[in-house]
């Protein structure tokens, strides 16, 4: 007999019995332990739920050592969303196939805060495990890292976290100080490296809306000389909710000048830093436009009214100014992934 | 939730049948590509290909139990894709672990046709019924979810040994029930 054949009888069994074995693992498994050790077992897991629940109780906040790493989830869905429709549906960044049911299951999951996506497949195996997990971090490479280092984790599921009152909320009001934003992979590498002594590291992944409500900035750039001059809150009134996120309008070329400057020598200090520059085309959107751009930049995603283009420091020319002001349907640029350093009365 | 409700929540076109569904099986699924496939990516795609087969027919199908019917379709794709992979090369493990009962179940020209081989699954299915519980585990989970021993010698609580010793007792066993019932070998 062919082994297809074969293949077919066996997978026509009764469907009841293969259900059996795939549900009942465990009971069956547990079935036929002998009853003193399953009483033993069950002994062990009753003081390790009591000392878990003790542990909660008292633990106001983590360990002493701990480093706590707050990895918001920033536009990964929605730019995941755009890689996969204006791709046809298939590849997402990474190049792997995503079907676009799961990828509206996910969004849908996400709009509802349940869930917090990482871009690419393992994001299905962490949503099986309840688990939630960082963009733009790859989990997969993240937990390589860890694993490489011998680094204790553990990732904590904000949901319970937000919804537990008392000891969960007080966890995540007191931040420690060691709190880091994570735009890119290459600098949660570097940072894990730089920081593989600490024994044990959290993940607190939460969503970038309460991230931001919580005006927590990057520490590696809120040195007290780079805030002199600068007046936070009148910064601040120009931001309607997303701390993280720069909206300014842009009437006159002088201004973009300003900024131009601005941005080139703040990032003078910061070479591997990159900034996007969001344009909002809101009367038409017109990827050929973007052609005539005379800057090297990289096509992030096209879709609906927006085009996003990212640009390295010293990319914004003077022609790339002069051509986002002269466009008439230009009426709104967004710096995204910027936090709060520039002064808009500059 | 029950497998009633994750129907449901297919039948209502409702994204969230699909989580449900990855939540309640998900591991499982995984497994069975795994169990093929031996690499986790592949596997998730298959398991996400599956959903989408899923979603596509359901409705109108109303399938019971849910697991088997997800877990059928992953296996298929995961077979699929293994021989997609494997296309020029020998010895593709689903193959050899199907060979082993090759010695049992009757020859291509006994069981060519679609009734005859449905006769042979329900006698398998009789079979697996009669026998010890642990022993029809070993065997379902060994050639129908494509298990490996170690894995299954964890599941039961057996040596692989012991399993794989198991496994072939209850392979001349079957040859001997198909035999009584007029399936030659």
């Amino acid at each position: 007999m062919r082994s297809d054949d074969l293949m077919k009888c066996i997978d026509r069994i009764d469907d009841d019995i293969v259900a059996e074995y795939a549900e009942t693992e465990k009971k069956a498994k547990y079935s036929w332990v002998k009853w003193e050790i399953a009483a033993c077992l069950m002994l062990v897991a009753a003081i390790g739920a009591m000392l878990a629940l003790t542990g909660l109780k008292t633990h106001a906040g983590p360990p002493d050592m701990s480093l706590v790493v707050w990895a918001p989830i920033q536009s990964g869905v929605d730019v995941v969303a755009e890689q996969i429709y204006t791709s046809g549906g298939e590849e997402d960044y990474y190049g792997k196939k995503v079907s676009s049911l799961l990828y509206e299951a996910l969004k849908n999951a996400e709009k509802d805060n349940n869930v917090f996506l990482a871009i690419g497949l393992q994001s299905v195996k962490e949503l099986e495990n309840g688990v939630m997990i960082a963009d733009p971090v790859p989990v997969d490479e993240l937990t390589k890292l860890l694993d490489k280092y011998g680094i204790y984790y553990e990732i904590i599921d904000y949901q319970k976290i937000y919804h537990d009152a008392g000891i969960y909320g007080e966890f995540v009001d007191n931040i420690p100080s060691a709190v880091y934003m994570l735009p890119t992979s290459k600098q949660f590498k570097n940072l894990i490296i730089e920081k593989k002594d600490y024994p044990y590291w959290r993940f607190v992944l939460i969503p970038e809306k309460e991230f931001n409500r919580r005006s927590v900035f990057r520490p590696e750039r809120t040195e007290a000389s780079d805030w002199e001059g600068i007046n936070i809150e009148k910064v601040r009134s120009h931001v309607p909710y997303n701390a993280s996120t720069m909206v300014e309008s842009f009437e006159s070329t002088e201004q973009l000048w300003n900024l131009r400057e601005y941005l080139l020598d703040h990032w003078a200090a910061y070479p591997e830093c990159e900034i996007n520059i969001r344009i909002d085309f809101a009367k038409k959107a017109d990827k050929a436009i973007l052609e005539n751009i005379p800057v090297s930049y990289e096509l992030n995603f096209v879709s609906g009214p927006c085009i996003s283009i990212k640009i390295k420091p010293g990319d914004i020319s003077p022609e790339l100014v002069k051509y986002i002001t002269d466009r008439n349907d230009v009426d709104l640029l967004l710096l995204t992934d910027f936090d709060l350093h520039f002064d808009p009365n500059c | 939730m029950d497998d009633s409700g994750i129907i449901r929540l297919f039948y209502e076109r409702s994204e969230d049948a699909v989580a449900e569904l990855s939540r309640k099986y998900g591991k499982v699924f995984i497994k069975v590509a795994m169990n093929v496939l031996h690499d986790r990516e592949d596997a998730e795609e298959c398991v996400n290909d599956a959903y989408l087969a899923v979603w596509n027919n359901i409705p109108p199908e109303n399938p019971s139990p849910l697991v088997t019917y997800v877990c059928r379709i992953v296996k298929n794709q995961a077979l699929n894709r293994y021989r997609h992979n494997m296309k020029g090369r020998k010895n593709n493990e689903p193959d050899i672990c199907i060979e082993e009962l090759e010695e049992i179940i009757p020859s291509a020209e006994n069981a060519e046709s679609k009734a005859e081989c449905e006769a042979v699954s329900r006698c398998i299915s009789d079979f697996l019924r009669s026998i010890d519980r642990k022993n029809a585990m070993i065997f379902v989970r060994r050639f129908w979810y494509l298990d490996g021993y170690d894995s299954i010698a964890n599941a039961v609580g057996l040596s692989e040994s012991a399993v794989r010793m198991r496994a072939s007792r209850i392979k001349a066993d079957l040859k001997k029930y198909l035999e009584e019932r007029g399936i030659n070998v």
